[in-house]
């Protein structure tokens, strides 16, 4: 791998003279942030929390938590949604307050079989739009303009005329990445299987991703 | 203290494995082979991978997205200066800055002021008088995991401080050249940092009028002789002298004279602190009301040796430290090895100023086989202290305690 690093001197000097002035001079110093590899536990409720949580974070801001209860779980979703901003749906913060807790913290007691709006539903039959807003990609990309990822006509004229536009947009979407379309970091999304990865990637592919808006 | 001998010993190979990558591959350093270290931190869930960012040694890590790092605790125990590439990280917002162009990069100074500035890095190196200064920043939040009960937000160890001589022009000066009007309250400052969401309040920050003029605080482009590190930001920081590192705004490009206070969610909301005399309340308990946050406290450690390290009988040791606080300077440290129940007074190091770390030396010789408490307390020159019983708030700031490391004589 290369050097991280990058120094691109825009003034004509030689190599010997810039190292000198170089505070003077032109400059341009770039890094590359390594990959975000920390992923959600993969348990009930990890759609959801994949969906409303790595917008803004990676995962490991709930790791490092020491074990929390439910009730402290709950509040730093509550924060999360009043002071910083996230458009976390009221209804679904008890969800995700009770997978932190199972997951990431002290427990919870037993729930009501009451099946979780987001869970309870197959994909196989959901409209690729709601499966898209589902997992979360809508959070980040809009199919005409380029919000903190790219707009997915943009993707979609990048891939046009690759033969493995498809396998990659999938690569992409299960395993994240970075420095394609510049700085912002795509977490992974590994709750998302082949088969959706694929129906996402046909869409985003296909002309009407940005005519369904 | 903050990090166990095995800690100790496995940062050390993380650091002679990149040593020797960097060397064989001349800069090559891949991130996967190093990405397997991990350390064990001295609290409940206090597994940590030790990741190497760029321009970075490995350090602890302890969020990748936005990037929070925290320097190894033994590197404390290097010098007085924490080197560049071991120095901690902490940024608030995911959308944070990897590329700079010198050439265009700006300070705007604006708002209440006679004459608005847009100055580059080279107005700023060639119009103003250079100044440097030693001076420790540390996270509000440094050892909040050793807090108890346990609070949420960034679970660091005492590695999130650090000590570099600082290169820069005063902000009074920079402020003076734009002239500050006579109705200034607050002066505010923004980084290139941004939040992923609109709806996420941008990160700012804001001083006093008279603490923004007070000569002391300064926009720095250097840090121990050379170029900031972009994570500790690149190419221009805000540094507030003895004050919590929230104030010292990376990739510092917009400072606005205010008539008025500040209205920012990171000013009235977070980084608060309770309003009494201890900033403490008791363990578990609501903050009640609340104050922005300051200076550090008076706080001191004890570097050469780590919990659970051997010591010999009979055989003297020269333990090591450091002490600092918020401005005032050290006046004395002392030891004890018995866990705080006899002290003495140890021998300070060189005075880099007092907003520096000053270092401590003490020989101790451990009479009788058994285990020993060490401990170290500072006292400034203001008569301030360190309490032997930590103080608590809700928000896991301003640790202070005196620290203890367990050590035992064979």
């Amino acid at each position: 791998m290369k050097t991280r690093i990058q120094k691109i001197f825009a003034v004509g000097l030689i190599v010997g003279l810039a190292a000198a002035v170089s505070r003077l001079g032109a400059e341009i110093v770039t890094i590359t942030l390594p990959p975000e590899t920390a992923v959600y536990k993969d348990a009930p409720g990890v759609t959801l929390v994949n969906a409303q949580c790595l917008t803004c974070h990676s995962e490991e801001y709930v790791q490092m938590q020491p074990p929390l209860s439910l009730k402290a779980w709950t509040a730093e979703v509550v924060k999360m949604q009043q002071k910083y901003g996230a458009p976390i749906p009221t209804n679904v913060i008890p969800d995700i307050a009770y997978y932190l807790a199972v997951n990431y913290g002290t427990g919870a007691p037993a729930r009501p079989p009451t099946p979780a709006p987001v869970q309870a539903t197959t994909t196989n039959q959901m409209d690729v739009v709601k499966m898209a807003t589902m997992y979360g990609c809508l959070a980040c990309h809009q199919p005409d303009k380029k919000v903190i990822g790219p707009a997915y006509k943009d993707v979609r004229a990048k891939y046009l005329h690759d033969p493995d536009a498809i396998t990659k947009i999938m690569a992409q979407i299960q395993h994240g990445g970075t420095g394609k379309w510049g700085a912002a970091v795509m977490p992974p999304f590994t709750a998302i299987g082949d088969a959706d990865a694929r129906r996402l990637a046909e869409w985003i592919m296909a002309d009407d991703s940005s005519s369904s808006k | 203290m903050s990090i166990g001998r095995k800690a100790f010993n496995l940062s050390r190979r993380g650091f002679l494995r990149s040593a020797l990558l960097a060397g064989a591959g001349g800069v090559l350093v891949p991130w996967s082979s190093l990405a397997d270290e991990t350390i064990m931190m001295p609290f409940a869930n206090g597994e940590r991978r030790l990741v190497t960012y760029p321009q970075k040694k490995p350090l602890i890590l302890l969020t990748s997205r936005p990037p929070q790092l925290e320097t190894p605790f033994s590197v404390f125990n290097k010098g007085i200066l924490t080197p560049n590439d071991e120095f901690f990280v902490r940024y608030h917002l995911a959308g944070i800055p990897t590329s700079i162009d010198t050439d265009k990069f700006r300070v705007d100074v604006k708002g209440s002021v006679h004459s608005p500035l847009s100055l580059s890095l080279k107005d700023l190196k060639t119009q103003f008088e250079q100044v440097d200064l030693v001076a420790v920043i540390q996270c509000s939040g440094n050892g909040r995991a050793f807090f108890q009960p346990r609070v949420p937000g960034g679970q660091s160890g005492n590695g999130t401080m650090g000590n570099a001589r600082w290169k820069g022009v005063r902000l009074a000066d920079i402020l003076n050249k734009a002239g500050v009007g006579a109705e200034a309250q607050q002066v505010s400052f923004r980084g290139l940092d941004k939040p992923v969401l609109d709806t996420t309040p941008a990160f700012g920050k804001a001083l006093d009028i008279d603490h923004a003029m007070d000569g002391e605080v300064m926009v720095a482009y250097e840090m121990n002789g050379e170029d900031l590190p972009m994570l500790n930001g690149f190419p221009l920081r805000l540094v507030v002298p003895g004050c919590y590192g929230t104030y010292w705004v990376k990739q510092v490009h917009e400072i606005t004279v205010l008539d008025q206070h500040f209205a920012s969610f990171w000013m009235d909301t977070a980084y608060r602190v309770p309003d009494n005399d201890c900033e403490c309340v008791p363990p578990g308990s609501p903050a009640g009301k609340t104050r922005p946050i300051g200076r550090y406290d008076v706080r001191s450690f004890i570097t050469s040796l780590a919990d659970g390290e051997k010591i010999t009988v009979g055989k003297p040791v020269r333990v090591r430290g450091i002490a600092f606080d918020g401005g005032a300077g050290i006046e004395t440290v002392e030891f004890s090895s018995d866990g705080g129940s006899t002290w003495t007074e140890t021998t300070l190091g060189k005075d880099y100023g007092n907003y520096s770390f000053r270092e401590w030396t003490f020989h101790f010789t451990p009479r009788t086989a058994g285990d020993y408490s060490l401990q170290c307390c500072a006292v400034n020159h203001k008569g301030e202290t360190q309490p032997r019983e930590p103080r608590w708030n809700p928000s896991g700031y301003m640790r202070n305690v005196i620290e203890t490391v367990r050590v035992s004589a064979v």
